[in-house]
């Protein structure tokens, strides 16, 4: 599988060029199979990136089939799906993931974002392809190609955050943005869940309540992705779902601490890097 | 090739007390970060008319660009008085609001301001903006002290020497454009907008596109008419018409329905209304600086008898307003 960091932010798209160095898209994953499923985890800005590069293939043709999983409603992880230019043409189908824990659907959440009020799209029915709705269920495996897609809901401010792992023919992957870890409980969950990945993409800030990160008060190194990692014998983490704060410059120092943290931490082996828009890597 | 615009008209930042337009925000529809819009910046839309840092903060729209001139008040301005005008609230117009610093500092008096409109008010369509379970941080959290006013006249005076004025523009479900007036500069903000010929917006559409090839009603041409005069009002004599021109002209007839301006019809308006400056706004995300240096150029020439400057909006730079000539 072929992983893509399409988008690295949180919050809000920082354009600049102070982050043109690891970007400055919303949070986009993009991950193609060995026989050719295409999906994306979570949309972002970055997903219209990804929009583009699919369009010279199938999708440009109305012949494409795209999953998308959302793992929380927060803006910034829905708000390039409005231009995710397969969405518009007819005979694509696009599948999008979210949770059945929330009260609201997913479909409710981006209806809402595309009322007229807020978008001259106006609503999901103003887009051509085929688009369906479904809800993952925690401790139940669903099939996504050639993936198995295993989720969990992890400790989050708002309904459901997900957390999630991916298991192709020759690894595993496991990912969790926006999460907010408060209790021993949350920590342990995750670990349990993310226990025998091989490469664990998480989020970077670390603050034990969602109103402290929006205000800056949160922790300068990365050490809730570090236990988490650490604990569940992952080699490999990618930092990502940066605040729109960090500079290029911020970042690097970031990673920085965050080396030395684990260090101190005793997790000597973990491979630690940040998330760079535009980069790949082949798991 | 880079096309510098004219040095005199253009400055980097600074708070000198010149009269001028600052751009924190040139895009449309969303933000685009990345290197192949490094030179006109990424953010959506905002604007500042700036008087001087001892004056009210004056406002134009809430993309993301509003947050860099958030941490800009935050820092430097004396004045707690700010003002916030709304063309419309379709998303990259409003998205940079919610991390807009002076919100959450109780020293500020913020003023939002739109055009009444009977389906929905300006302060619940915000509250709603940022309610989970899209948004984490709702107004409650806000410390400043808020004020909505819905415009229902076309004139406000803002302040002995303020006047703002507004009229309805050709957009899916509405917005409004601007014009300001202080002491004896002037200067119009006009996005979104349609050009007023081939469809009249603002009615809701439900699957494929509406056809722009169907004649259009006598209704909806004098409809059209009358927006059209409203928008060479708000430009009459304007020493700054800042414009949407995010499409070309077959853009336009490609999506009519989308409600946005081409080169050509900004053009054609600032002439009628004997502006004397152009600014292009609300580029197409799409539009990479190479696009942007080249249209600029064209443009250019094509207006190179006339006297109507045009320029293209630069994030991070303000254009100069001449002193007007005192009579
Ligand atoms: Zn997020
Ligand atoms: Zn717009
Ligand atoms: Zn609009």
């Amino acid at each position: 599988m072929k992983v893509t960091f399409w988008g690295v932010r949180g919050f809000v798209p920082v354009p600049g060029r102070d982050t043109s160095v690891y970007g400055g898209n919303t949070i986009c994953l993009g991950i193609k199979g060995d026989q050719g499923t295409n999906l994306a985890i979570d949309a972002g800005t970055g997903i219209t990136n990804m929009g583009s590069s699919l369009m010279n293939k199938e999708f440009s043709r109305g012949e494409g089939n795209f999953s998308m999983i959302i793992t929380h409603t927060h803006y910034d992880h829905i708000q390039g799906f409005p231009f995710f230019v397969p969405a518009m043409i007819k005979g694509n189908n696009i599948k999008i993931y979210g949770s059945n824990l929330c009260e609201k659907s997913l479909e409710n959440v981006l209806e809402n974002h595309l009322t007229p009020i807020f978008s001259p799209m106006q609503t999901l029915r103003n887009f051509n392809a085929n688009i369906s709705f479904s809800r993952l269920e925690p401790g139940k495996s669903t099939k996504i190609g050639n993936f198995q897609l295993e989720v969990t809901e992890l400790a989050h401010k708002v309904d459901w955050a997900l957390g999630l792992k991916l298991e192709g023919i020759q690894g595993s992957l496991g990912y969790a943005a926006n999460v907010t870890y408060q209790k021993p409980a949350d920590f342990k969950k995750a670990i349990e869940f993310f226990t025998g990945v091989d490469v664990l993409i998480h989020d970077a800030t670390s603050t034990r309540l969602y109103d402290q990160i929006i205000v800056g008060d949160h922790s300068q190194d990365a050490r809730d992705a570090v236990k988490i990692a650490g604990e569940s014998g992952v080699k490999k983490l990618y930092l990502t779902h940066f605040h729109h704060t960090y500079t290029d410059e911020t970042l690097e120092q970031l990673l920085e601490l965050t080396k030395k943290r684990s260090d101190e931490m005793g997790y000597k082996e973990l491979d630690l890097s940040l998330a760079r828009e535009g980069n790949s890597f082949i798991l | 090739m880079a096309i510098d615009q004219t040095e005199s008209n253009f400055e980097k930042l600074t708070l000198n007390s010149r009269v001028k337009l600052t751009f924190w925000g040139v895009r449309g529809s969303i933000p685009v970060p990345g290197t192949e819009t490094g030179k006109y910046g990424g953010n959506t839309s905002c604007v500042q008319f700036f008087t001087g840092v001892n004056d009210p903060v004056l406002i134009f729209d809430a993309g993301t660009g509003i947050i860099k001139l958030g941490e800009h008040i935050n820092n430097n301005y004396k004045n707690n008085e700010i003002h916030i005008f709304i063309t419309h609230t379709h998303w990259d117009h409003i998205q940079g609001l919610p991390f807009f610093a002076p919100l959450f500092n109780n020293k500020y008096k913020i003023h939002f301001y739109s055009k009444n409109r009977s389906s929905s008010s300006l302060q619940d369509t915000i509250f709603k903006l940022i309610e989970e379970p899209q948004f984490p941080l709702s107004h409650q959290k806000w410390k400043a002290q808020i004020f909505f006013h819905e415009l229902n006249e076309n004139r406000l005076n803002l302040n002995p020497n303020t006047t703002i004025f507004t009229a309805d523009l050709n957009h899916p479900w509405g917005a409004n454009g601007y014009r300001i007036e202080y002491k004896n500069y002037t200067a119009s903000y006009i996005t979104d907008t349609a050009p007023f010929d081939l469809m009249l917006l603002g009615k809701e559409f439900i699957g494929s596109p509406p056809d722009p090839q169907s004649k259009l009603s006598s209704q909806e041409k004098s409809a059209l008419k009358k927006i059209e005069k409203g928008v060479l009002e708000l430009c009459c004599n304007s020493d700054a018409v800042i414009y949407d021109t995010m499409f070309t002209r077959s853009d336009y007839i490609t999506f009519p329905h989308w409600g946005h301006s081409t080169f050509e019809h900004a053009f054609g308006i600032c002439k009628e209304a004997k502006s004397r400056k152009l600014v292009f706004f609300h580029h197409s995300p799409r539009r990479n600086d190479h696009e942007l240096d080249e249209m600029l150029q064209k443009y250019r020439q094509i207006a190179s008898k006339s006297s109507l400057e045009i320029f293209a909006a630069v994030e991070n730079t303000s254009l100069i307003l001449d002193e007007p000539e005192t009579t």
